[in-house]
Parts: C-alpha cells; structure tokens; sequence
C-alpha cells in the first residue's frame, strides 16, 4: 500500500512538471502560432480575390458563412468580389478550399487552406511546378464560372485537367468549388 | 565504450532504421520525399535529444516499475514542444509532416534509447548516443526518401533529375513502395555488412 502511494506520488509529481513546463512553452509560442495562422488565412482570401483589401465577414439564414471583399479600406458601394470557404470530400481528408468570385460569379482565385490527402499523390492538389510561383492545379480555377469546373484527365484549358494518380483529391476540390459558387449564386442575387 | 565509438555506432554498426530496425512506422509513411525525410529526422532527433537527456538526469530518481510512464510522460513532453515550435516557427514543414509530428511519441526508437542506454548512462554519453542515434535515423531517412522520390516522382528534393521519357512509378511514393525500398536497402545493408566480415 505504501508503496503504491509513493509509486502515484513520483508520476504524479512527473506529469505535474511536464504540464508545467508544456503550459509555459504553449505561453511562448501560442502568439507566434495565432500569427501563422491569420498570415495564412489572409494570404488565402488574398489569393482568392486579389482584387479586394478589405473584407467583411456575413452569415446567411442557414448559416452559410461568406465575405464580402472591396477593393478600397472605406469599403464603401458595391464589392469587388465574394469569398467563401468550400469543402470537399477527399480520399484521405475533408479539403478546405478559399474560393474567391468577382460580381459575375467567375472565379478569381481559389486556395487550398486545408488538406491531408496521399504525400506525393493528392498533396499533389498544392504543388508548384519548378520555375512556376502558383500551384497549377489551383490556377486552372482563375477566369472560369462554374458550368466549366468540370475534371477531365486530358490538358483541356477550357476544364480542370485531374492530377495524375490522384482523381479523387482532384474531384474534391472541384465539385466543391462548383457547389460553393452555386451558394455564393444564390445569396448574392 | 569511447565517446566516439558511442556516437559513430548510431550511425553504422547500429542505425536505427537498417540495423536496429526501430521506428519503422514514421519512417514508411513520411519518407515519400527526400525533404520530408530530413524534416522527420531533424524532428525526431530532437526528441531524442531531449529525452536522453532529460532521462539520464533523473535516471536514480525515478522507481524502476514506473519507470515506462516516466519515460513515456517525458517523450510526450518533448515531442509536444517540437510540435508546438514547428507550428510557430516552420510552419510550411509542420505543414508537410503534420499528423506524423504527434506519432514521434510511439517512435520506438526513442523510448528504446530512453530504456537501453540513457537510464543506465551519464549525462554526456546520452546525448552523444541521442545525436549519433538521431542523426543515423535521419540519414536512413533521407536515403529512404530520396530513392523513393527519385523512383516515385523522377525528382529530388522537388528538382526534377529523371529523362522526360521517365514516367514515374506511383506505386514508390504509396505505403506499399515504401516496404520495397525498404526491404531492397535493408537487403544491401546485410550484404555489406557480410562482405566486410560481420556475423
């Protein structure tokens, strides 16, 4: 019995320094992490409407969640383009997807905020070609309206061309991308 | 054992990966790339280093029969401030190694150094034994790595090395490539071994 007491005293007094000794790194690096995060995010509804400045967040009745983006800080008259967040069904994770409009619903912009799909397969979805700055499968987005979001498995710059080996990540992202401007459609008009 | 001896072992006679085969797991599913090779190594010898240390320092203080929690606590603890400084600090690699950050807990590697060498060893040998264990892992890693991108993706840490009429082998990059190369260099590294006159 005393014995067993001693052993709880020792892991207990154990865990008690880790917990301390994690809540005080956390404390460090908990800012750092807060900003990483909302770079990242600012830099996506960047990418998805580089048009806008400003942003201003809305919620529908149903709860569909979108931002109104202009294109100067006094945010004043009508926006430049609208911002929603699409998500999609991948092989290995549900893929978050930035995706940006202008006021004729053609798309300006889509970023991959989230995935984990397959490493070298899906992840595939945010590769950047060498000598490119942008991921090319995202790009293929830019300048189309949602009846053209369509992946066929051939170069076609009229559609969305499939990344080799990775079908699905690539159907993910693109039927989300059309259901999220349907959305966009439908609260907008 | 001289330091030297301590530290160079783990990167020969006894690399984790191809001899002491520990931390098969992390080491299969990240390897699809020599960068995220490098980037689980760097990880995961940090760890190592941490906990070696940690452990040797309270090695007399902690009852032999809890001593696997104690450890384990201690492991966590680490692999817990990796994960916490990547997000911060290198968020694109966080990015890439993602779920296999949390994974170093179970890396058996780690708690086999913590209980075979750094709970019956000095402070200074710990962690020449956690250097040259981590960077051996890490090495393996990389060479791991590196074939599989080479086979999988005709590239090397992202620069395309392969002819243009290479056609990459997908199934190199998948789980199931990753136990072929595995297997083949586990397969080269006995053969060296008996040709300089091991077992």
């Amino acid at each position: 019995m005393g014995e067993i007491v001693r052993l709880a005293g020792v892991l207990t007094l154990i865990t008690g320094i880790a917990a301390t000794a994690l809540s005080n790194v956390y404390m460090l690096a908990r800012d750092r992490i807060a900003q990483v995060e909302s770079a990242r995010e600012e830099e996506a509804r960047r990418t998805a409407l580089p048009q806008a400045a400003v942003f201003s967040a809305d919620t529908t009745a149903e709860g569909f969640v979108f931002y109104r983006g202009w294109a100067d800080s006094t945010a004043a008259g009508e926006p430049v383009g609208y911002i929603t967040l699409a998500l999609g069904k991948g092989y290995s994770s549900r893929v978050r997807t930035m995706v940006g409009v202008d006021r004729e619903m053609k798309i300006t912009g889509i970023k991959i905020a989230f995935q984990q799909e397959t490493p070298g397969l899906g992840t595939r979805i945010e590769e950047v070609r060498r000598g490119d700055k942008t991921p090319w499968f995202q790009e293929q987005f830019r300048g189309k309206t949602r009846e053209y979001l369509e992946v066929v498995r051939t170069a076609d710059p009229e559609r969305i061309e499939a990344i080799t080996g990775a079908t699905i990540s690539s159907e993910a992202v693109t039927s989300s991308v059309r259901k999220a401007v349907e959305q966009l459609e439908q609260v907008i008009r | 054992m001289s330091a030297w001896k301590i530290f160079i072992r783990g990167l020969w006679e006894e690399v984790p990966l191809f001899r002491l085969v520990l931390g098969l797991c992390p080491a299969l599913a990240v390897t699809t790339s020599l960068i995220n090779g490098l980037g689980m190594g760097l990880a995961t010898t940090s760890v190592l280093l941490g906990s070696n240390f940690v452990v040797s320092l309270v090695r007399k203080r902690i009852p032999a029969k809890i001593r696997i929690p104690s450890f384990i606590v201690i492991i966590a603890s680490f692999v817990t401030i990796v994960d916490l400084m990547m997000h911060g600090f290198t968020p694109e690699l966080h990015r890439a190694l993602g779920i296999f950050i949390p994974l170093i807990v179970v890396n058996c590697l780690i708690l086999g150094r913590a209980e075979a060498f750094a709970s019956k060893n000095n402070l200074g040998r710990s962690l020449l034994d956690g250097a040259g264990m981590g960077l051996g892992f890490t090495l393996a890693l990389c060479l791991l790595g590196a074939v599989r991108e080479i086979l999988g993706s005709g590239a090397i840490g992202g620069f395309p090395v392969a002819p243009e009429s290479y056609r990459p082998v997908l199934l190199f990059i998948l789980p199931p490539g990753g136990f072929i190369v595995f297997g083949l260099l586990l397969a080269g590294f006995n053969l060296l071994d008996s040709k300089r006159g091991g077992e």
